[in-house]
C-alpha cells in the first residue's frame, strides 16, 4: 500500500517565539478567573467584564491572523512545550488554514453572544460569564491543539460549562436536555479516548498527531479506530442518526447557549473529522465514505423535513442545523479541493447565519415568552427592522446568491458534481459505484436546498406577514440599538462572505490543497481503486 | 535502634498523637476539647506528612530500608502511602469537630481513635512482614469499627458499626488463615522470606499455596470493597458519621490498596505462583469488571447521596483493581511485571481528594442532628452554601473523570497501563470501564443538577458554617483542579512509590543470588529470570 505520501500539512511550519496561541487560548480563562473577584450582585460589572474578555480574545485572534502566512503548508505559530513528562504528552498548539477560520468565527461570535445575553440572561451573571469564558477556552483549545491528549482535555472541558449553561439558564425541560447532551457527548468521547490510547500504545508512547499519522495500522485496526473517533465527532456534528440530543439541547438552551452551540461547537465535530480522523485513518475513511455520504444526505433531507413540521421556531432552526451540517459533511466526505473549501466555509457560514437566527428568535422570545409559530403572524408591521433582519438572515440560510450561504453550498455541490460527473463523462473503465453514488447523493442533497427554502420561507410568512391576529403582538417593540448593532455586525459578515468570498477562501486554500494531496490518494485507493489509478496516471502525466 | 526509630518516625508521630489525645482529653473542659482536638489532630497529621517528606527527600527511597529486622520499612512506597493517609487524616480532623458538635456526638476519644486508625494504616503500608501487616490492619479496623458506630444515639450508625465489625472480623480471620498457610510453606512471615521460599517451588505445595492465595486475596478484596465482598459498604458508609465516611473511602481504600499492591508484588508473586496455573491477572480482571459494573448500576438507583457515593466507592474499587491487574499482569506468561508507572497510587490520590472534598461538603449539610443528604434536600444548595456546592461539584466531576480534574488523569493512566498489557489483551475490560464511566456520569450529574439547576425548596434549611470545615472541603477541591492542570509531579511521586516496591523485592532476590538482575533496576523480567531450572509454563489463553 502506497502511503508514502507524507502528512506535510500536519508538520510544523513555524514555531512561535512568543506563546501567542497559548495566550489566545488562556485569555478567556484568565478573564473568568478574574471575574471570580467581582461580587455576585454586580451584574453590570459582570456583563461589561465578560464582553471585554471576549473582545480581548477577538483582538488576540486578529493578531494571530495578522501573523498568519497564507501560502505556507503546515502548522504555524506553533507553541510546543512538555506537559506531562511521564506520558510524553505535550502542550502543542498550532494554527493553519483549517482551524483559523473557525478561530476567527469564535472570536467574532463570542462578544456578540455576550452582548446578546445582556437581556437574555436574567440571573446569576457571575456564573454565566465564567461558564461562557471557560467554554471559549475549551473551544479555542480544541481548535488549536494538535497533541491528542491536550486536544481531548480541551474537548472535554467544553462539556461541563455547556452542561451548566443549558441546565441552569435553560427552559422548562432543561435538565432532561442537558443530561442527555452530557451523556451522549461523553459516551462518544470516551470511546475516542480508548482509541487515542491505543494509538499511543502502537506508536510507542506519543500523542503527537503528525507522528501518529505515520503509523502503519492494519485494516481492521483502522476500521475500529476510525469508528471510535468518528462516533465522537459524528455525535458532536451531529450526523443522522446521532442527532437526537441536538433539538432538545437547542430548544432548552438559553439564547447565548444555542448560539455558541450552533455557532462553534457543532463545527468542532466536522473539524475533528478533518484534523484527526481522516489523516489518521484515510483508508478507513475511504471504506466508510459511502456510508457517511448516505448519512449526510439523509441528514440533509431528514433535517429539512423535520424542520418543516416544527411548530416552535427555535426547534425549527435546530433541525435546520441538522440539515445544514449535512451539507458540510457531504463536502468532507467527497474530499476534493472544492468540496473541502466549501465545507470549511459553510462551517463559518452556518455559525454566522444560524447564530443570527437563534439571536433573532431569542429577541422575540424575550418580548413574548413564546416561540410558537401559531402565536405570531403579521409582526412585520410592528417590528419592521426586526423583520428586515430576519428575512435577510433567512436569505443567507437558504443560500441566496450574494449571501454567504450560496458560496459555501455552491462549492460543496461543485465538488460533488466534479466527483460524480465522472460517472457520465469518464471512460467506463473508471466509472465505478462510488461515482454513481456521489451523483445520486448529490442530486438528493440538492433537493435539500429546495426544502430549505420551503421550511424557512413558510415560517417567515406565517410569523411576519399577513394580519396581526393575536392581540398580544400589538404591543411588540422593535429592536433596541444594542440588538440592532449585533445584527448589523452579523449582516456585514453575511454580505462580505457572499460578495467577496475569496478573502476567506484564501485563508484555507493552501492547507486544503496540501490536505487533498496528502490524504486523498489514501481515501480514493479504498473507495474507488480504479479512479485512484486513473488520477495517479494523470498526475504522472502532469509531472512529465 | 535509633536509626530504626527515625525510619518509622511518621508512624511514631501518629501513635504519640493518639496516646496523648487519649490521656489528655479527660483533663480538658468540653469547650476546649471541641476547639482543640481537631486542630491538634490536623497538626500532628501534618507533622507526619512532613516526616514522610523528609525521609522521602533524604532517605534512600529507591530501596526498601527495613527497620526492626524486616518488619517495617521506610520504602518510597510506605512513605508515599503514609503521607497520603496522613493527608486524609488531616482533612478529616478539620472537618470532624463541627460535624460532631452538630450531631451531639463530640467526645475526645473520637480523635484518639482517628489517630489510632491512621497509625494502623501507616503500619499496614510500611509492613515488610505479614504479621506486621496484620497487626496494622487490626489496629486500623478496630478503630474504624468504633468510629463508624460513633453516633451512638443513631440506630443506623450502631447497626453499621456492628455489621462492619462482624463481616470485617470474618475477613480478618481469612487473612490470618491465609498467612498461616504462607508461613507453613515458607517458614517465615516476612515478604522477603516468603518470596525466597516461593522462588524454588517444592512438590506438593500447590494446594496449600492455592489456599493461601485465595484466603488472603479474599480478605483484601473484602477490605477494598470488591464485589461480591462489598455488602458491608453501603450500610457502613451511610451509617457512619460523614467525616468518617470520607475517611473510609479515602484513607482505608488507600491503605487497603497500598498493602494489596505490596502483597501482590513482594509477597505471593514468583514462579511458585506460575506453577499453580492461576492466571491471577485474569481472575482479578474479572473481579474488577464485576465490581465496577455492579457498583455503578446499584448507584444509579440511590436517593441518598451518601449511599450513592458508597456504591460509587465500590465502582472505583473496580477501576483500581483493573489498575492492579496492569501492575501485576499475568505471572504465568513469563513477563510478570510491567514498568511501574504508579497508576494505582496516582489514582488513589485523585480518588482520596475527591472523596474528602465531597464528604466534607456533605458533612456541612444539616444542623442539630439532621443529615440533609438526599437528592431532594440538596436542591438549591448553590445559592445557600456556594462553597459546599462548588466543592461537591468538583468532587463528583473528578469521580466521573472529567478533565481537567485529577480524576481524569487517574483514569487515563489506568486505561493506558491496562491497554499496554500484552498488546491489548484487556481491551474488553477497558471498554467496559469506559462504558461504566458513562453510566456513572449519569448519577454523578444528579448532584450538580440538584444543587445548581433545581429550584430552591421552600423548606428552610440550615448548614454548618465553620471555617475549618470549609477549608476541609475547599482545599481538596482546589487540589483536584490544580493537580489536574499539572499532574506531572504527582505522577512522578506515584511511580516512585511503585518503583520502590520493585526495587525492594529485587534487592531481596539479588541478596541471595537467586536472581540475575541486570543493571540494578531493569524494568521487567526480573522474576522471570530467577528460576532457570524451571521451564516457562504454557501461557493460559
Amino acid at each position: 500500500m502506497d502511503t508514502s505520501m507524507a502528512h506535510n500539512w500536519l508538520h510544523f511550519h513555524s514555531l512561535s517565539s512568543f506563546p501567542l496561541l497559548t495566550l489566545l487560548c488562556a485569555m478567556p480563562l484568565g478573564f473568568a478567573l478574574l471575574a471570580l473577584a467581582i461580587p455576585d450582585e454586580q451584574t453590570n460589572a459582570h456583563k461589561a467584564w465578560s464582553f471585554l474578555g471576549a473582545l480581548a480574545t477577538f483582538a488576540a485572534s486578529l493578531v494571530v491572523l495578522s501573523r498568519f502566512d497564507r501560502s505556507a503548508v503546515g502548522l504555524q505559530q506553533v507553541d510546543d512545550y512538555a506537559w506531562i513528562p511521564s506520558f510524553n504528552a505535550r502542550w502543542t498548539l498550532g494554527v493553519d488554514g483549517l482551524s483559523l477560520p473557525l478561530v476567527l468565527l469564535t472570536g467574532i461570535l463570542m462578544p456578540l453572544i455576550f452582548a446578546g445575553a445582556w437581556s437574555a440572561i436574567d440571573k446569576r451573571w457571575k456564573e454565566f460569564s465564567i461558564a461562557m469564558l471557560i467554554l471559549e477556552t475549551g473551544m479555542l483549545g480544541s481548535l488549536l491543539a494538535v497533541d491528542l491528549l491536550s486536544f481531548y482535555v480541551f474537548w472535554e472541558i467544553m462539556l461541563v460549562p455547556m452542561y451548566l449553561i443549558v441546565g441552569i439558564w435553560g427552559g422548562k425541560d432543561r435538565i432532561y436536555a442537558t443530561v442527555k447532551f452530557f451523556i451522549y457527548t461523553m459516551f462518544g468521547s470516551l470511546l475516542m479516548l480508548v482509541a487515542i490510547l491505543w494509538l499511543y500504545q502502537k506508536s510507542g508512547g506519543s500523542f503527537a498527531l503528525a507522528q501518529l499519522a505515520e503509523l502503519k495500522l492494519s485494516e481492521g485496526e483502522q476500521t475500529w479506530l476510525f469508528a471510535a473517533f468518528a462516533l465522537a465527532f459524528l455525535i458532536k456534528v451531529p450526523v443522522f442518526p446521532f442527532h437526537t440530543w441536538l433539538p432538545d439541547a437547542h430548544t432548552e438552551a438559553p439564547t447565548p447557549g444555542s448560539v455558541v452551540l450552533a455557532g462553534v461547537m457543532l463545527k468542532l465535530g466536522t473539524y475533528g473529522l478533518l484534523r484527526f480522523a481522516i489523516p489518521l485513518f484515510p483508508a478507513a475513511m475511504g471504506k466508510f465514505s459511502p456510508l457517511l455520504l448516505a448519512l449526510a444526505v439523509i441528514g440533509i433531507v431528514f433535517g429539512a423535513l423535520m424542520a418543516y413540521v416544527q411548530t416552535d421556531v427555535k426547534r425549527l432552526v435546530a433541525y435546520s442545523s441538522v440539515s445544514h451540517l449535512g451539507f458540510v459533511m457531504l463536502g468532507i466526505v467527497i474530499f476534493n479541493e472544492e468540496s473541502l473549501q466549501g465545507a470549511i466555509l459553510q462551517g463559518v457560514n452556518h455559525g454566522i447565519s444560524t447564530g443570527a437566527l437563534f439571536l433573532l428568535v431569542g429577541y422575540v422570545y424575550e418580548r413574548r415568552h413564546t416561540r410558537e409559530i401559531a402565536e405570531f403572524g403579521g409582526i412585520a408591521a410592528k417590528m419592521p427592522i426586526y423583520a428586515a433582519f430576519f428575512v435577510f438572515v433567512t436569505m443567507s440560510s437558504i443560500a441566496l446568491p450574494l449571501t454567504n450561504g450560496f458560496v459555501g453550498e455552491f462549492l460543496i455541490f461543485a465538488g460533488s458534481f466534479k466527483e460524480g460527473v465522472q460517472a457520465v463523462i469518464a471512460p467506463p473503465a473508471i466509472a465505478g459505484h462510488w461515482r454513481n453514488t456521489v451523483l445520486v447523493g448529490g442530486g438528493i442533497a440538492s433537493l435539500g436546498i429546495v426544502l430549505g427554502a420551503v421550511y424557512m420561507l413558510s415560517m417567515v410568512r406565517r410569523v411576519f406577514f399577513g394580519q396581526i391576529t393575536n392581540p398580544a403582538n400589538q404591543s411588540l417593540r422593535d429592536l433596541t440599538w444594542r440588538e440592532k448593532s449585533i445584527m448589523a455586525v452579523l449582516a456585514v459578515f453575511i454580505l462580505w462572505i457572499g460578495v467577496y468570498p475569496s478573502s476567506w477562501l484564501n485563508l484555507s486554500k493552501t492547507t486544503v490543497q496540501a490536505m487533498v494531496e496528502a490524504e486523498r490518494p489514501g481515501i480514493l485507493q479504498v473507495r474507488a481503486p480504479l479512479d485512484y489509478k486513473h488520477e495517479a496516471s494523470q498526475h504522472a502525466h502532469a509531472d512529465r | 535502634m535509633l536509626h530504626d526509630l527515625a525510619l518509622i518516625s511518621p508512624q511514631l508521630i501518629l501513635l504519640v498523637a493518639a496516646l496523648f489525645t487519649l490521656v489528655a482529653d479527660p483533663f480538658l473542659p468540653v469547650d476546649a476539647s471541641r476547639r482543640f482536638w481537631g486542630l491538634f489532630g490536623a497538626g500532628m497529621s501534618g507533622l507526619a506528612i512532613l516526616a514522610c517528606a523528609a525521609l522521602w527527600k533524604f532517605g534512600p527511597y529507591e530501596m526498601s530500608t527495613p527497620a526492626f529486622s524486616y518488619h517495617l520499612a521506610a520504602s518510597g512506597h510506605a512513605l508515599f502511602f503514609t503521607a497520603l493517609i496522613a493527608m486524609c487524616a488531616l482533612v478529616t480532623h478539620l472537618s470532624s469537630p463541627a460535624y460532631l458538635t452538630e450531631q451531639d456526638s463530640h467526645y475526645g476519644e473520637y480523635y484518639a481513635l482517628l489517630h489510632f486508625a491512621t497509625f494502623g494504616m501507616a503500619v499496614m503500608v510500611a509492613a515488610e512482614s505479614l504479621v506486621t501487616l496484620f497487626i496494622g490492619l487490626e489496629i486500623m479496623s478496630m478503630a474504624i469499627y468504633v468510629l463508624v458506630a460513633f453516633k451512638r444515639t443513631s440506630a443506623a450508625s450502631v447497626e453499621a458499626g456492628m455489621k462492619y465489625f462482624i463481616m470485617g472480623s470474618v475477613a480478618s480471620a481469612f487473612l490470618l488463615y491465609g498467612i498461616a498457610f504462607l508461613f507453613g510453606l515458607s517458614g517465615g512471615t516476612s515478604f522477603i522470606e516468603i518470596q525466597r521460599a516461593l522462588l524454588s517451588p517444592k512438590p506438593g505445595q500447590d494446594l496449600w499455596l492455592g489456599l493461601a492465595v485465595v484466603l488472603t486475596g479474599g480478605a483484601f478484596l473484602f477490605k477494598v470493597a470488591a464485589v461480591p465482598m462489598h455488602m458491608w459498604t453501603p450500610d457502613a458508609y451511610e451509617g457512619a458519621p460523614t467525616p468518617i465516611t470520607g475517611f473510609m473511602s479515602s484513607a482505608v481504600k488507600a491503605a487497603a490498596f497500598g498493602s494489596f499492591l505490596k502483597f501482590l508484588y513482594a509477597g505471593i508473586s514468583g514462579p511458585a505462583l506460575a506453577s499453580l496455573h492461576l492466571p491471577l491477572g485474569q481472575v482479578l480482571g474479572c473481579f474488577a469488571v464485576l465490581t465496577m459494573t455492579v457498583g455503578n448500576i446499584l448507584a444509579l438507583t440511590q436517593r441518598s447521596i451518601k449511599r450513592m457515593l458508597a456504591y460509587s466507592a465500590i465502582a472505583h474499587a473496580g477501576y483500581l483493581l483493573l489498575g492492579t491487574v496492569a501492575t501485576i499482569d499475568d505471572p504465568t506468561l513469563g513477563t510478570p511485571f510491567l514498568a511501574p508507572t504508579g497508576a494505582v497510587p496516582f489514582y488513589l490520590v485523585g480518588y482520596a481528594l475527591a472523596s474528602l472534598a465531597g464528604f466534607a461538603a456533605l458533612a456541612s449539610l444539616g444542623k442539630d442532628g439532621e443529615e440533609l443528604t438526599t437528592e431532594g434536600q440538596l436542591a438549591g444548595l448553590s445559592k445557600r452554601h456556594p462553597i459546599a456546592a462548588l466543592a461537591l461539584t468538583v468532587s463528583v466531576l473528578s469521580l466521573a473523570g472529567v478533565p481537567p480534574t485529577l480524576g481524569f488523569f487517574g483514569k487515563l493512566q489506568i486505561l493506558r497501563d491496562v491497554l499496554a498489557v500484552d498488546n491489548g489483551k484487556y481491551l474488553p475490560h477497558v471498554i467496559i470501564l469506559v462504558l461504566n464511566s458513562v453510566v456513572s456520569a449519569y448519577y454523578y450529574l444528579k448532584v450538580p443538577v440538584a444543587m445548581y439547576m433545581r429550584p430552591d425548596s421552600r423548606v428552610h434549611r440550615e448548614y454548618v458554617r465553620e471555617p475549618n470545615l470549609t477549608w476541609a472541603m475547599a482545599l481538596p477541591a482546589f487540589a483536584l483542579l490544580a493537580l489536574g492542570v499539572m499532574p506531572g509531579r504527582a505522577m512522578g511521586w506515584a511511580s516512585r512509590s511503585e518503583q520502590a516496591i520493585r526495587a525492594g523485592s529485587e534487592a531481596a532476590n539479588t541478596a541471595h543470588s537467586y536472581a540475575v538482575v541486570k543493571g540494578g533496576g531493569s524494568a521487567k523480567g526480573v522474576v522471570a529470570t530467577v528460576a532457570p531450572e524451571k521451564p516457562a509454563t504454557a501461557p493460559v489463553p
